[in-house]
């Protein structure tokens, strides 16, 4: 993993998909450090003075493709002080930013199918893997997605494109309030993530890749260890 | 370069002073004439300007002493134009062979890892710590012999030295020149061996078109004022491989799990959500050590000048070549009594020097040809350490050594080198030719 490097970014883009749930496109003073898919940045609000320590951060997943490294791009939902500041950022802001970190790398392993399971913004590390041009997979990809309402799949088209470009990737929509056409209605399984893993019909087993909330991440870690999938095929993307 | 947000009092004597400092080093830049006989033609020498000496005392200014902005841009700028995921900035060059060598004996390379015992093939014409660290980590030198001319390892003795306990090979690019990438590369393949390139010569050679310092496993690089570029003390270890580099940035901080930069927390996110060792679950990630480490790092205020450094390097790399090719054609002449060097074919190097090897029968001796050149104000150096098993440190360490090591105890009596660093000016290079060609008249 490259050094992390601290930059000053301006907000060049807001995308608001719900009243608390917003995307940011942040442009940094330069190119950021070399990055993978899966790995999150640190955002400060507050300047940063060098010669001083970093200010309050959160840390948010890159949704963006790691090919692009003059753009970043980021989904928040307000749960807390300080993400509710950031839905009081305007185009033009200035932010901190430092990055890359983290080890949940999404990238395809072996002949398993790779399973990916998004509980609502956690979708954005999967979506950095998903849009990067450099991506691709031998293996089948089986993306789950679980969402409150439909209006909040907000990567439907990354995951769109991602289908016919992948040899063989195939996502479903998991809605809870009100599923549409395609979509199916209620939360994230783990029987769901098990049947798409055994009905990929790859030779290798499959990967399992957790993203979102904790509570989701335990149910998951708690179910695939019951079905008898090894720790070592279940990667949750977790934080203290 | 990110300026640091201050008052506005702060920010204008900032400003005021670096503005000062700048002004202060062209004051006081050397116009003085070069005077033949007089002046010192050195053999190597810094290159800086009012840039660095700015952003050192912008480094100075911040106070933040250890690792900072600086060093992440310097890191950042080295790997960039490396194309290489990692490069970790370390306080020499040895540091990083150091760092390098021992990153091979982690426990998490599983089957690969280097044990006590383990043979790493190297040259014995080289600098001592390319050689050191194979030896602090109780692994088996072997020496293997270099060619006259390139003085570099010959990849035929190479591939006869691979036992069944050779897990390395670990060579310097000689002066600048490039090895058999080619074929020494393709010996690490096929036998499975780790290859790390011992760059610290050579920032800007070529082989093949493709930067040396990226084809290794691991690469070092140093930073030493002789060096292409400097920061005083300093050097850095390149990998494309992030399980490498994270044992590398292991190695280099104390031995510590966590990746953390100094008075930073928990960027990880996990700080006590882990579990290590035989440790409590949760025990604080920042001070767990998965290796015997070391703290080699360097400090912010030598990266500051680094990175002014790096703007440099192509034209530093383009003046070595340009002093290189001017000594080669002035001196062609004495092909006879002079074994001019010669670059590794596919190469295109960056010569940290101009290396002379008195030739068989040329009548004269190296000491006899170094003491005019010195009279003359001509500075030299011998190939460093020559025949490394011949010095007090090295004599009985053990090792094995393949084949003889006939070119390279030659190169211990017979060879030398003078600068070709961009230092050097059209006069200073026109008065060693002529301090060469008094010689060869007499």
């Amino acid at each position: 993993m490259p050094q992390p490097a601290k930059l000053r970014a301006k907000v060049t883009q807001i995308v608001v998909h719900a009243p608390s749930v917003r995307s940011f496109v942040l442009a940094p003073e330069r190119p950021a450090p070399r990055f993978r898919p899966g790995q999150f940045l640190h955002l400060a609000l507050d300047p940063y003075d060098p010669a001083q320590h970093w200010p309050e951060s959160r840390v948010f997943s890159i949704a963006s493709p790691p090919e692009d490294r003059e753009s970043l791009r980021i989904t928040v939902s307000a749960v807390g002080d300080f993400t509710q500041r950031m839905m009081r950022l305007g185009e033009g802001d200035e932010v901190w930013v430092k990055l890359p970190y983290g080890d949940f790398i999404i990238e395809s392993q072996g002949s398993g199918p790779l399973i990916l399971v998004a509980g609502g913004t956690g979708i954005t590390p999967f979506v950095s893997f998903l849009a990067s041009a450099g991506a691709s997979a031998s293996a089948p990809v089986r993306v789950l997605y679980g969402v409150r309402r439909s209006d909040l799949l907000i990567y439907r088209a990354v995951l769109d494109a991602a289908a016919t470009r992948f040899r063989d990737l195939r996502w479903q929509a998991f809605v809870e309030e009100d599923a549409g056409a395609g979509e199916r209605a209620g939360r994230l399984s783990v029987e769901a993530a098990l049947a798409e893993a055994r009905d990929a019909g790859a030779p290798g087993p499959a990967v399992f890749h957790l993203s979102g909330p904790p509570q989701m991440l335990r149910l998951f870690q708690s179910g695939l260890a019951a079905a008898g999938v090894p720790p070592a095929r279940v990667r949750a993307d977790a934080w203290d | 370069m990110v300026r640091p947000m201050s008052n506005n009092k702060a920010q204008d004597l900032r400003a005021r002073i670096l503005d000062l400092v700048e002004e202060y080093q062209r004051s006081r830049e050397d116009h003085a004439p070069f005077v033949p006989g007089q002046s010192i033609v050195r053999y190597a020498g810094r290159v800086f300007g009012p840039a660095e000496l700015r952003n050192a005392a912008d480094a100075v200014l911040d106070f933040w002493l250890t690792a900072g902005r600086f060093t992440e841009e310097f890191e950042g700028r080295l790997a960039d134009t490396l194309g290489v995921s990692d490069a970790l900035m370390v306080n020499s060059g040895s540091s990083a062979n150091l760092v390098a060598v021992t990153t091979l004996t982690s426990p998490k390379l599983g089957a690969r890892q280097l044990r006590p015992g383990d043979e790493v093939i190297t040259a014995a014409a080289a600098f001592p710590t390319t050689v050191a660290p194979i030896v602090q980590n109780r692994l088996v030198p072997v020496f293997v012999d270099v060619d006259i001319g390139g003085y570099n390892a010959l990849p035929d003795r190479i591939a006869e030295a691979i036992g069944p306990r050779t897990r390395a090979i670990i060579l310097a690019h000689t002066l600048g020149n490039p090895w058999n990438v080619a074929r020494i590369q393709g010996l690490a393949k096929q036998h499975g061996l780790w290859l790390i390139e011992d760059n610290c010569d050579a920032l800007g050679s070529r082989f093949e078109g493709r930067l040396t310092g990226t084809f290794g496993d691991l690469a070092t690089f140093s930073f030493y004022p002789a060096h292409h570029i400097t920061t005083g003390e300093g050097g850095a270890v390149a990998s494309n491989d992030e399980t490498l580099a994270k044992v590398a940035r292991s190695i280099r901080d104390w031995g510590r799990d966590c990746y953390c930069a100094g008075g930073e927390n928990n960027t990880c996110g996990r700080r006590f959500s882990q579990q290590f060792g035989s440790l409590p679950s949760g025990y604080d990630h920042k001070y767990v050590y998965s290796h015997i480490g070391y703290n080699l790092k360097a400090t912010d205020i030598q990266a500051a000048i680094g990175c002014a450094q790096m703007d440099r390097l192509d034209g530093f790399t383009a003046a070595r070549k340009r002093n290189h090719a001017f000594l080669s054609e002035a001196l062609a002449g004495y092909g006879d009594r002079l074994v001019l060097p010669k670059a590794t074919e596919g190469a295109d190097p960056s010569w940290f020097a101009f290396v002379i090897t008195v030739a068989s029968g040329a009548g004269f001796s190296r000491d006899e040809l170094l003491a005019h050149l010195q009279a003359r104000k001509v500075e030299t150096r011998n190939l460093f350490s020559g025949n490394l098993l011949r010095h007090p440190g090295f004599c009985d360490i053990e090792h094995r050594v393949v084949g003889d090591l006939r070119n390279t105890d030659r190169i211990t009596s017979d060879t030398f080198f003078v600068g070709v660093y961009p230092g050097l000016s059209t006069p200073e290079l026109e008065y060693m030719v002529d301090v060469f060609k008094g010689f060869m008249a007499r």
